[in-house]
């Protein structure tokens, strides 16, 4: 059970790594995923365009690895439930925009992005169980 | 082994967790985006004091008027013209509606959206003629997008086609507010 939690953990943690690279790669574009969302104001779009693949990439590392594992499965957690929620409000008033999650490409409908994250945000509450049940100890696979 | 101690003890140790993620990864940004031939300026390019101008409204002033929301584009085409695709969020105002239909089709509109006529071009009067209209029964400094349609597709701006609701569709009755 510890070894698939642990297992998960780093899954998780890769996950964000895996969807920060584009983003990175590629500001112009996923500044303007951000801003199709309309959610933004016109103010916040670049700021948010060049933090949130770094916040992904660095607490993705950081879970994958093992490295403060509390606040990088809270982070984490935390992006999974915004996301979650900003998809639905897109998607309860009719935008069906590019999703941006993993590529500044589109690809995926938002419907199946909000499905694929309520997958996730089951894997984050076990992470999270995972990871604060032994307060400090988890992840530290060095003192077996 | 089993005493050791995590780095941050106690139970909002995951907050200063966080926090020093988030520290990283915001130094981690400005470097990255300073360091990336297309970085992204923080900021978008200043936005233009409304208050100051008045009359023509640029096609990129237009654009910046959807996309924060501050602008209410009043299309003052024919109702044919406007369900073919107009600018998103627009209003259809033909010619040839009252002053009543004008003021009810405005009476929700709140105190802080800026009012802006447009047509299909730079040659059309319909934009200007409605602008003078809605001066005539009270609803002053309304602006006109002197490029209109033409100059909006051609910016790559986002189109709406059909009936929204509460747009009006045009009474055909000539004398009205609008013509």
């Amino acid at each position: 059970m510890n070894r698939f939690l642990t297992a998960l953990r780093v899954a998780f943690g890769l996950v964000f790594v895996v969807a920060s690279l584009d983003k990175i790669a590629d500001p112009q574009g996923f500044a303007q995923v951000v801003d199709n969302y309309r959610i933004l104001p016109a103010v916040l779009v670049n700021p948010t365009a060049i933090l949130l693949p770094w916040i992904e990439l660095v607490s993705g590392l950081a879970l994958t690895l093992g490295v403060l594992p509390r606040g990088a499965s809270v982070v984490l957690s935390g992006l999974t439930a915004v996301f979650m929620a900003v998809l639905a409000y897109n998607i309860s008033r009719g935008l069906d925009v590019s999703c941006g999650c993993f590529s500044v490409e589109g690809g995926e409908t938002m419907s199946q992005a909000l499905w694929r994250d309520a997958a996730l945000a089951a894997v984050a509450l076990l992470v999270l169980w995972h990871v604060f049940r032994r307060p400090g100890r988890a992840g530290e696979e060095t003192t077996k | 082994m089993e005493d050791k101690k995590p780095k941050f003890t106690g139970r909002w140790g995951f907050l200063f967790e966080a926090l020093v993620l988030a520290a990283v990864s915001v130094g981690l940004a400005v470097l990255a985006n300073a360091a990336h031939p297309d970085g992204l300026p923080w900021s978008p390019e200043p936005e233009v004091a409304l208050e100051e101008v008045t009359g023509g409204v640029s096609v990129s002033e237009a654009m910046e008027l959807v996309r924060s929301g501050r602008g209410l584009f009043l299309d003052a085409r024919h109702p044919e013209d406007f369900a073919d695709g107009h600018i998103p969020g627009a209003l259809s105002v033909p010619p040839g509606l009252f002053a009543e239909e004008v003021e009810a089709l405005l009476a929700d509109v709140g105190q802080d959206k800026v009012l802006v006529a447009y047509c299909s071009n730079l040659q059309c009067p319909l934009s200007h003629r409605l602008a003078d209209a809605l001066d005539m029964i009270g609803i002053e400094g309304v602006r006109v997008f002197e490029g209109g349609m033409q100059e909006w597709e051609q910016a790559g701006g986002s189109v709406e086609a059909g009936f929204a609701q509460g747009t009006a569709h045009g009474a055909s009755d000539a004398g009205g507010a609008g013509s």
